[in-house]
């Protein structure tokens, strides 16, 4: 194996059973949302996870956690399978989650400095009460907070400052992998950069992994090296980031691209847009083929009975699950879009 | 011709035992056919801008205590009750982010479509119902004749969208408000959205303004763009000048904030310093002072006036700031001293 390879996420399912009625639950479906996920992250790289409400991001991310437990598949984090009981402990110091909304996951009552040095003392990472206490003024400095802030509570914050220190107090466990699930959808955008150049910083001076979960294809592009794509519980398709951004192969992923608007009225107003019809689906019992075919603007008979498997295109660089890959580009022309 | 003219603008709340400035000598115009595209970051005033050109400013805690607001030459702020409730729904209509806000929900869509349609044009309710279907083709529902009947929860956040609009141009309003009508919405079922916006725009000849913090949201539909900060108007034009020549720091550390697709990626990004501004108090001088590059000790002082800058442009800034060709992500230089300003 790799040695560079930290996370590899292999057939993950997590399907939820859904049930009905009170006195007599009935078992009425299933909402499959994860099916069959599988990728790897090596260390240091960033993997941008991006696709619509509902699709399974999260529910990726709280799997790797071992905030949920799979239905099927595994997790194996640095050559340990983690999910089971025992590893999973040891191993949830190594991986921390940045929320989209640090303020759920701070405690009101207990001030900046405190929610920072809890972690220090619960995984003994410093030894000493002025040990830990320095590490949580290197903390707040690493995260473009000032050690006059260790006093503060967390509603006396602005979003962008709440979630650099929800950064810190991951950073706090000393871990290998963040999972980073949509922590700049719901800030200001010159507050999403701030947020998006300190990751990327961090990721630079301490050799972070992150699995940067986003629905916005523009951040997704801005800090990954690679990119999957998720659309009804699966990976779609997935590759290098110059390969999903400038040679995209799924209708989804095209159409997706041709969707984000662009702060250039001379590129916005010159581009072809692909609208798909309907809405964003529900995985409660997905149909039995492609699971994008009811909204797939160039889908044949097959697709609705024929499950597409995901297949290299580019060895190790691209992966496409659609089974009218070689006439996508043909068939939904885009407009090249980076410019210089 | 003019539609719309707002002019000194000025909003504010009692929050708290404080007083909000929320908005503060907003001026902008609309002609016919036109649409505005009104961008800021949250709680910048958009959306109490929108509001009192409706006049549903809450009151209290809220309060317009200046301005005008010339609908087609009449001012919409000393209009009596009676008329501005013929002129809203019929004349100007609005949609919000969040559909629910505005619809019913133990009444049927076609229940509260034909209503529309038999208050303000007294429609026959059998004729109301043949013109809601065809509302609700006409913003793409399917099977619409048999959506009718449907509550609002059956409804996906798209299609209850799709339903606001209907609703809202089911009088074929002169004007349109939209406050960040996908704001909320998935972004394969913003450009549906934005498409139906922009058929209906041109079909029915409406003018629009249409508020969100998406920036390329507006480059694809705006002639106009206002981008506000903290309550004001900071910069204001036509959108291809603005975008290529934009000229308040502001609006320069915006276009300098956004990732793109259409541009290579391994530069950075770069953000604009500090936090939004605080709702309370009325700063002294320019409110963009404590987060602006370009600071100098007169922006602490003295507040920038709204000032023309080339053709039909205005920003409210003491100096000339200008981008190098360099790009958004260039630095913009002081070229103008206070006093030449
Ligand atoms: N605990 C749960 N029980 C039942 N369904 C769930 C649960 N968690 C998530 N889901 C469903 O799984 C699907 C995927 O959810 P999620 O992972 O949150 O998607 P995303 O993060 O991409 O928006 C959704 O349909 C959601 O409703
Ligand atoms: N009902 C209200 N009571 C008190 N303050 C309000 C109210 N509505 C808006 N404001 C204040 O007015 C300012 C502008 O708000 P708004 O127009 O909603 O911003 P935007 O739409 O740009 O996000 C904010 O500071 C907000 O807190
Ligand atoms: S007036 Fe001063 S502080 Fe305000 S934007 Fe211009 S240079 Fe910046
Ligand atoms: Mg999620
Ligand atoms: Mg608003």
């Amino acid at each position: 194996m790799d040695s560079g390879i930290l996370l590899v996420v292999e057939g993950l399912e997590v399907h939820f059973p859904v049930r009905r009625g009170v006195v007599f639950e009935r078992h009425v479906g299933t909402v499959k949302a994860v099916d069959g996920v599988s990728f790897v992250l090596r260390r240091g790289e960033t993997l941008g996870l991006v696709g619509e409400s509902g699709c399974g991001k999260t529910t990726v991310g709280r799997a790797i956690l071992g905030l949920v437990s799979p239905t099927a598949g595994k997790v194996v984090f640095d050559g340990q399978i983690a999910g089971g009981a025992k590893p999973a402990r040891l191993l949830r110091r190594r991986i921390q989650l940045i929320f989209q909304d640090p303020y759920a996951s701070l405690n009101p009552r207990m001030s900046v400095g405190e929610a920072i040095a809890e972690p220090v003392r619960l995984h003994g990472l410093r030894s000493g009460e002025t040990a830990v206490q320095q590490r949580v003024r290197e903390l707040l400095d690493l995260v473009g907070l000032s050690a006059a802030h260790a006093g503060r509570f967390p509603h006396e914050f602005s979003g962008g400052q709440r979630q650099r220190i929800g950064i810190a107090r991951a950073l706090a466990c000393e871990p290998e992998l963040l999972v980073c699930d949509e922590p700049v959808s719901a800030l200001d955008v010159s507050i999403q950069a701030q947020i998006v150049n300190l990751l990327q910083d961090l990721q630079e001076k301490l050799g972070l992994s992150y699995l940067f979960i986003a629905h916005g294809l523009n951040v997704i592009k801005h800090i990954s090296h690679r990119v999957a794509v998720m659309y009804m519980g699966q990976i779609i398709e997935t590759g290098d980031k110059a390969a999903i951004y400038k040679a995209p192969v799924h209708p989804y992923t095209r159409a997706l691209l041709s969707a984000v608007p662009v702060p250039d009225p001379a590129v916005e107003r010159g581009r072809r847009r692909i609208i798909l019809q309907g809405d964003v689906p529900s995985p409660m019992n997905p149909p039995p083929g492609c699971r994008f075919s009811g909204r797939c603007p160039i889908a044949s008979d097959r697709c609705d009975i024929e499950m597409p498997a995901l297949i290299q295109r580019v060895p190790g660089a691209h992966d496409v699950a659609c089974l009218r890959a070689g006439e996508s580009a043909a068939l939904m022309p885009l407009a090249a879009l980076e410019s210089g | 011709m003019t539609i719309l003219d707002v002019s000194g603008l000025s909003v504010r709340f009692a929050s708290q035992g404080r007083t909000v400035h929320a908005v503060e000598d907003v001026s902008f115009s609309l002609a016919a056919g036109e649409t505005l595209g009104i961008v800021g970051e949250s709680g910048s005033g958009k959306s109490v801008t929108a509001l009192s050109v409706m006049r549903l400013v809450p009151t209290p805690p809220g309060r317009i205590v200046a301005g005008r607001v010339l609908f087609q030459g009449r001012d919409l702020l000393t209009l009596g009750d009676e008329d501005i409730r013929r002129i809203r729904g019929r004349e100007i209509a609005m949609i919000f982010q969040d559909p629910m806000t505005s619809l019913n929900p133990v009444l049927t869509i076609g229940r509260q479509l034909t209503e529309v349609l038999e208050v303000h044009l007294g429609l026959h309710p059998r004729a109301a119902r043949n013109e809601a279907v065809d509302l609700l083709k006409l913003v793409g529902i399917p099977e619409a004749a048999s959506r009718l009947d449907e509550y609002p929860h059956r409804f996906s956040g798209g299609m209850r969208q799709r339903v606001m609009i209907a609703m809202a141009v089911a009088c074929k309003p002169r004007l349109l408000i939209a406050d960040e009508p996908t704001t909320a919405l998935d972004v394969t079922i913003q450009a549906q959205i934005l498409e139906i916006l922009s058929n209906l725009q041109r079909e029915l000849g409406m003018a629009m303004v249409l508020i969100t913090h998406d920036l390329g949201v507006v480059a694809g539909l705006a002639d106009r763009v206002a981008v506000m900060y903290g309550g004001q108007i900071v910069e204001e034009g036509p959108t291809a000048a603005l975008f290529a020549d934009p000229r308040m720091p502001y609006t320069i550390g915006l276009l300098g904030s956004i990732p793109r697709l259409d541009r290579p990626d391994d530069r950075r990004l770069t953000p604009i310093r500090g936090k939004p501004p605080e709702a309370a108090g009325r700063p002294v001088g320019c409110r963009f002072a404590p987060r602006c590059q370009h600071v100098a000790p007169v922006c602490r002082t003295e507040a920038p006036p709204f000032r023309p800058i080339g053709h039909d442009r205005h920003a409210r800034c003491h100096f000339e700031v200008r981008l190098t060709d360099e790009g958004v992500h260039a630095q913009g230089s002081r070229v103008l001293s206070p006093k030449d300003a």
